[in-house]
């Protein structure tokens, strides 16, 4: 959820990310994008998407969503049956993480068991820098973090935990979960070779989350699959999820005019950190993921200033899927298959687009690009193990 | 579980060396006391040939780490002299062991902080920013120092910005010093930086403040302070302040210095320290 209002060359040389001059804050503004973008989240949940999506960031003009939990509370009573997913909500900053198990389970209560919970390390910019996380330890307290809110959410009886990060003599949450065992558990991440393992060993969904496109998208997740094999388990493609931006339109030349500004704003001015440093410190990575990506020859950053990129670019790499319906149909379904993926996220509303324009690529893509996507993977024998399953009133369960 | 690489120069009796980030066996002022001292430089956790620092959790396995070190290297007592992070070790360790280390030099040590200084972040600095910060206003050093994080010196020859030297330890001179963006280089070296800078943020992440000035009193060695005023990282007012609590202790600043002044003004900063020992 951006702030959409443009910034100034010179606010914009001051940083976006970590030290966002507060003269570019306008409450006015800032309250109507908070309406316009739950309008569209809740446009798109009642008009076929089958689940709606926050994130968390902070200190950056990038996003307004320091406390997804939040925005999911915003929606709980605004939606029905959509499943309401973070990607994630960042454990690794909540003290004690015990708070995350508890807001997770008022939200799974509060929506009737709809919630899906995501995960995530953090940004760089997020954990190490706005947050003053030690980078060296981070992975560590995360892993930490995980386990906590996984047990608070399942032991019967009260438990202590002497963990390294959080010390807790009594742990019994309440209210807990409604979803049995407990709500899903989606993973976003970059290419860490340790989270692939991770989150294949602890059964959780793998959503890939760049913003690089999918061309590039291709490598990191084969990695992905060759973990899952190597692991010994079935190459179920709903055990990934995978975002990819959307722009759907009438024509080559319309669609470039509507969209391609504020593409060009989200890439080349809300996502690359003023300072390189920020988007990666030290020990934030470990040296086996270092490693590895020297050798695929990419940067060792993730934000890689380099030069300005246009339209063209993003459309070329696949970072953005732009097209007629019947086109971006097209290439959804290449770009899913490909890459053996079961949960297609997808981000209509990108950097200044504003709200008549999000909303209609919100509604094109929901009805006529979404309903020819749904049954690509229904003539396999796999079932999606990591979706919602809200109990029913005669379930009987407690 | 832990290896640790010690370097031993020189002849006489020993003198136990602390390097910070920027700094090691070869420094200048090593060289210099190596002439009258044994000196003892063990690597900082998570540099060169040293293994185990992540077991290192804290401070206070940090000086119990470094007391067990000179324990089996059979340092009983002796000066202590430290710089940069080792400059916080140092005054640690003399606060918590006073009878051990004496007399006690530190040159422009980490641990004292104040919110309103503005300190330079070494771990978001660009290359520009840092060599300013190491090297002060003063004219360049005629050498490089070496350590996985310094950046390149810069002899005048070398200033423009697409200058690369020839010495295959210094790093890309565009790549901030975190090593996180792109640049080139080679692989080992870049992992080799990312791998100290992350030992180092152990002790430093976020704010370099681990409570030295809670206990920087019990220091009751000869203390000297030696502090490039133009240290950008380690502000001169955090130099101040740890002088006024270290009872007894002198405080030398070197104008125009900066978080480096062994580098750059190194006969000062080895007379300095040689009459200090000495007398």
């Amino acid at each position: 959820m951006p702030y959409r209002e443009r910034a100034t060359p010179e606010l914009e040389a001051a940083g976006l990310q970590v030290t966002v001059p507060s003269a570019l804050f306008d409450g006015a503004a800032a309250h109507r994008f908070y309406e316009e973008s739950l309008d569209e989240i809740e446009l798109g949940a009642a008009i076929g998407f089958d689940g709606i999506c926050v994130n968390e960031h902070h200190q950056m003009a990038y996003g307004m969503m320091p406390s997804p939990n939040l925005m999911l509370a915003s929606l709980a009573r605004r939606t029905k049956d959509v499943a309401l997913a973070t990607l994630g909500t960042s454990v690794a900053l909540y003290n004690p993480p015990t708070r995350v198990a508890e807001e997770f389970a008022m939200l799974d209560c509060l929506t009737g068991g709809r919630v899906i919970a995501g995960f995530p390390v953090g940004t760089s910019m997020d954990a190490n820098y706005a947050y003053g996380m030690d980078p060296s330890t981070l992975r560590e307290r995360y892993h930490e973090a995980v386990e906590l809110v996984t047990r608070a959410w399942t032991e019967p009886e009260v438990f202590s935990f002497d963990g390294r990060f959080t010390q807790l003599r009594y742990v019994s949450i309440w209210p807990r979960p409604m979803q049995r065992p407990h709500p899903p558990v989606w993973i976003p991440g970059g290419s860490s070779i340790e989270t692939w393992a991770w989150t294949v060993e602890r059964d959780y969904l793998y959503a890939h989350l760049s913003y690089s496109g999918y061309q590039s998208a291709t490598r990191s997740v084969a990695g992905y699959w060759e973990t899952v094999e190597r692991m010994g388990r079935e190459p179920n493609p709903y055990r990934t999820a995978f975002l990819q931006l959307v722009c759907v339109g009438q024509s080559a030349d319309q669609i470039e005019e509507t969209y391609g500004p504020h593409v060009e704003y989200f890439y080349n001015h809300l996502l690359p950190p003023a300072r390189p440093a920020f988007a990666d410190a030290p020990g934030y990575r470990s040296l086996g993921s270092m490693r590895a990506a020297f050798e695929r020859g990419r940067a060792a950053s993730t934000a890689d200033p380099g030069r300005a990129r246009t339209w063209k670019d993003f459309v070329d790499s696949g970072a953005v899927v732009a097209g007629t319906p019947k086109e971006v149909t097209e290439e959804l379904e290449h770009v899913l298959r490909t890459l053996k993926v079961g949960h297609l996220l997808v981000l209509n509303q990108i950097g200044s687009m504003p709200h008549p324009v999000a909303m209609e690529n919100i509604r094109l893509t929901a009805t006529e690009v979404l309903p020819k996507l749904r049954e690509i993977w229904d003539d396999t024998p796999y079932r999606d193990e990591w979706w919602i399953r809200p109990p029913r009133a005669d379930d009987g369960q407690r | 579980m832990f290896e640790v690489e010690l370097d031993e120069r020189g002849a006489g009796s020993p003198l136990v060396y602390l390097p910070g980030l920027f700094d090691g066996p070869e420094s200048p002022l090593v060289t210099g006391l190596a002439e009258h001292y044994r000196v003892l430089v063990p690597a900082n956790p998570g540099t060169a040939g040293s293994r185990g620092e992540e077991h290192l959790w804290d401070l206070h396995d940090a000086l119990c780490y470094y007391l067990d070190l000179l324990d089996a290297i059979g340092f009983e007592r002796g000066p202590l002299v430290g710089h940069c992070l080792g400059g916080m070790f140092a005054a640690e360790l003399a606060a918590i062991a006073p009878d051990r280390f004496s007399p006690v030099v530190l040159i422009n040590p980490f641990g004292i902080w104040r919110d309103d200084l503005g300190a330079l972040d070494l771990f978001a600095a660009t290359e520009d920013e840092l060599h300013v910060a190491l090297f002060g206003s003063g004219p360049p050093p005629a050498f490089g120092p070496s350590s996985a994080v310094t950046p390149d010196a810069r002899t005048p020859d070398a200033r423009t910005p697409d200058a690369r030297t020839p010495d295959a330890r210094t790093p890309d001179a565009r790549t901030p010093v975190s090593g996180g963006a792109e640049g080139t280089g080679d692989v080992e070296r870049r992992l080799a930086r990312a791998r100290a800078l992350a030992g180092a943020a152990r002790f430093l992440w976020p704010i370099p403040d681990r409570g030295l000035s809670r206990r920087a009193h019990r220091i009751s060695a000869d203390t000297l302070l030696i502090w490039g005023s133009e240290d950008r990282i380690c502000p001169l007012a955090e130099g101040v302040r740890l002088h006024g609590l270290i009872g007894g202790s002198r405080l030398e600043i070197l104008d125009g210095a900066g978080h480096l002044p062994q580098y750059s003004h190194p006969e000062v900063v080895l007379g300095a320290v040689e009459e200090f020992l000495g007398g």
